[in-house]
């Protein structure tokens, strides 16, 4: 039952007035009588009484009924709060299901991979494939279709510990050449070989902070700019300049290194300083430890990083060749422009020095388009080991995770005494799949 | 009569006009939150160079040494678009090829993106190198965390 209160206050209002009425209707004639008057006082005094306790009723009963519907009114405004939490509520659920909808999709029953001991554990990797077509100097045509897998395997050992594993299964068949001067017939080695694998990288890493990290295991020698990058996906020219080629080269300096690595960066200001320092074997030479290391700078604003690298060691395990590297290089990477330089000197003991350079300017024409060019001079100080190679690429990136390329590369094998200059045409169409 | 039609044409267009030059554009604004008892300060320059370098991995501790948690937000979102282009300055592609050599060269991922301000809130509230972007309207409700800098974008 529901009162408004105006009519409460209206019936309060009658009651009262009947009430009073009442009283005065039944209140005694006018021509009292003496010996009456004492009778008719405690009659008048007891009707007023009886009045009196009719009126505390008809409080008593309005005031219940106020209560009443004060009771309904709080009724309503806690319904109307409580309904706020429920759709608080309501949106919070929603936001949780959804959470464990993400989560049981990368943990749950369609999982691809849990990790054992690791504290966090990525999969990825890429797979680069390229057709090549070289044409040389005596038009002898040779023809291979590469192909490589890579696993990459991140691990959080601890707080401090990371553990990073590239596992490599490839087909892979270096540019050689036939004739007996090496320059004019080409061939791809191993041709007919089947699928290798490799584990490229395999390193633990103890980080203490951002300029103290300790890295142990197979890592990449960090030289210069093309061979820190180094895979495939972060390479406009999957072919890498000619004094890292063949893997795992050991032209100037091997791609890869057994040992430790000390390595770390530092902020100054908007520059940045870093460097390595490693003691190290190289693949093929494990007896032997090779000491090296890079710093580079940084002017974060302008583009610019500069770095000066160095190796000493022993190329043989068998016989005395100590060597010495020293390089340099400059990396310019604003806007659209990235240009990569890099020159690298040896020292050898017992044979000439080698001479390695490269300039590689490139240009964004847009996001998904890069041009590239990439002129390349190597001189390994042999009879006949002075070649350039001159390098005109297009890269197209559909997608984030896919790298399209077609390159053209001409080397010229120098000509030397005795030695006539030779010509080859490379052509390559490549493709990169990151996941 | 021809006049008046003209004249009143030309008044409707030059109403509606000013009416478009005058209507305002939205601007959103975005908060960088962090834990609230990170205690790195600087101009708003230095705070965005800082977050930038945290998140893109460049650093991996705050000054001082407190281990850095970069969060990000749901990728596509508007909170995240935001993010990457007024904080980190860069264009999707740019940031793309930047996790993806980070990937290739020592196994780093991008930071975890997060859908719920809520959650997000909360991440940040509870570890103390943790940061991430939420809308400014949403700061006050982060319990534990405060906002580092502000920033808009139309």
């Amino acid at each position: 039952m529901k009162f408004n209160k105006s009519r409460i206050v209206t019936l309060r209002r009658l009651l009262l007035g009947a009430a009073v009425s009442g009283l005065v209707m039944s209140a005694p004639a006018t021509s009292l009588a003496d010996d009456n008057t004492d009778a008719h006082m405690a009659q008048m005094q007891r009707k007023l009484d009886a009045a009196m306790v009719a009126i505390q009723q008809l409080s008593s009963t309005v005031a219940e009924l106020q209560n009443e519907i004060a009771a309904q009114k709080s009724h309503k405004a806690n319904a109307s709060s409580n309904m706020g939490m429920m759709t608080e509520l309501d949106e919070r659920v929603e936001e949780l299901e959804d959470t464990v909808d993400t989560i049981d999709g990368r943990v749950g029953s369609r999982a691809v991979a849990n990790a054992f001991d690791a504290t966090k554990l990525d999969i990825g990797g890429f797979v680069d494939i390229a057709t090549t077509l070289a044409i040389g100097e005596d038009k002898t045509e040779a023809a291979f279709n590469r192909e490589v897998f890579e696993l990459l395997v991140k691990a959080k050992l601890g707080n401090a510990w990371d553990l990073f594993v590239a596992q490599a299964f490839i087909r892979n068949a270096p540019l050689k050449f036939s004739d007996p001067a090496g320059r004019r017939s080409p061939f791809f080695a191993n041709n007919n070989s089947p699928v290798v694998t490799d584990t490229v990288i395999a390193w633990a890493q103890y980080s203490k902070s951002d300029m103290f990290n300790v890295q142990f295991g197979r890592f990449i020698t960090p030289q210069g700019i093309i061979n820190i990058e180094h895979f495939p996906a972060n390479l406009l020219d999957p072919e890498q300049p000619q004094f890292l080629r063949p893997f795992p080269g050991q032209t100037i300096f091997a791609n890869f290194s057994d040992g430790l690595n000390v390595h770390g960066s530092k902020f100054v200001g908007n520059n940045k300083f870093s460097y390595n320092a490693y003691a190290a074997a190289w693949a093929g030479n494990s007896s032997n430890l090779n000491v090296g290391g890079r710093l580079a700078y940084s002017f974060v604003d302008a583009g610019l990083t500069f770095g000066l690298n160095g190796t000493y060691g022993d190329r043989s395990s068998s016989a005395d060749a100590n060597f010495a590297v020293l390089g340099a290089d400059v990396l310019f990477q604003k806007g659209r422009w990235i240009w990569k330089n890099e020159i690298f000197l040896t020292d050898e003991e017992g044979a000439p020095g080698k001479v390695a350079f490269y300039t590689m300017p490139a240009y964004k024409l847009s996001d998904k388009w890069t041009a590239f060019y990439r002129f390349d001079y190597l001189d390994t100080g042999l009879p006949g080991g002075e070649s350039v190679e001159n390098v005109l690429g297009l890269s197209f990136r559909p997608i984030f995770n896919t790298h399209l390329r077609g390159i053209y590369r001409w080397r010229r094998a120098k000509k030397d005494v005795g030695i006539p200059a030779a010509d080859t045409h490379v052509f390559q169409l490549s493709t990169t799949f990151n996941f | 009569m021809q006049n008046i039609f003209l004249k009143l044409v030309l008044a409707g267009a030059l109403v509606l006009l000013a009416f478009t030059l005058s209507t305002p554009t939205i601007a959103q604004e975005y908060a960088v939150m962090v834990n609230a008892q990170n205690g790195f300060s600087g101009d708003d320059n230095v705070k965005r160079t800082q977050i930038k370098r945290l998140y893109l991995k460049e650093q991996k501790n705050w000054p001082g040494g407190v281990e850095a948690i970069p969060f990000g937000r749901e990728e596509g979102s508007a909170a995240q678009q935001a993010f990457i282009q007024k904080v980190l300055g860069m264009t999707g592609t740019e940031l793309e090829a930047h996790w993806l050599k980070l990937k290739q060269m020592s196994g780093e991922t991008p930071p975890r993106g997060v859908g719920s301000a809520r959650i997000l809130a909360r991440q940040i509230g509870k570890k103390p190198g943790a940061f991430g972007v939420v809308q400014a309207s949403e700061a006050a409700a982060v319990e534990g965390g405060k906002v580092l800098f502000e920033f808009s974008i139309n």
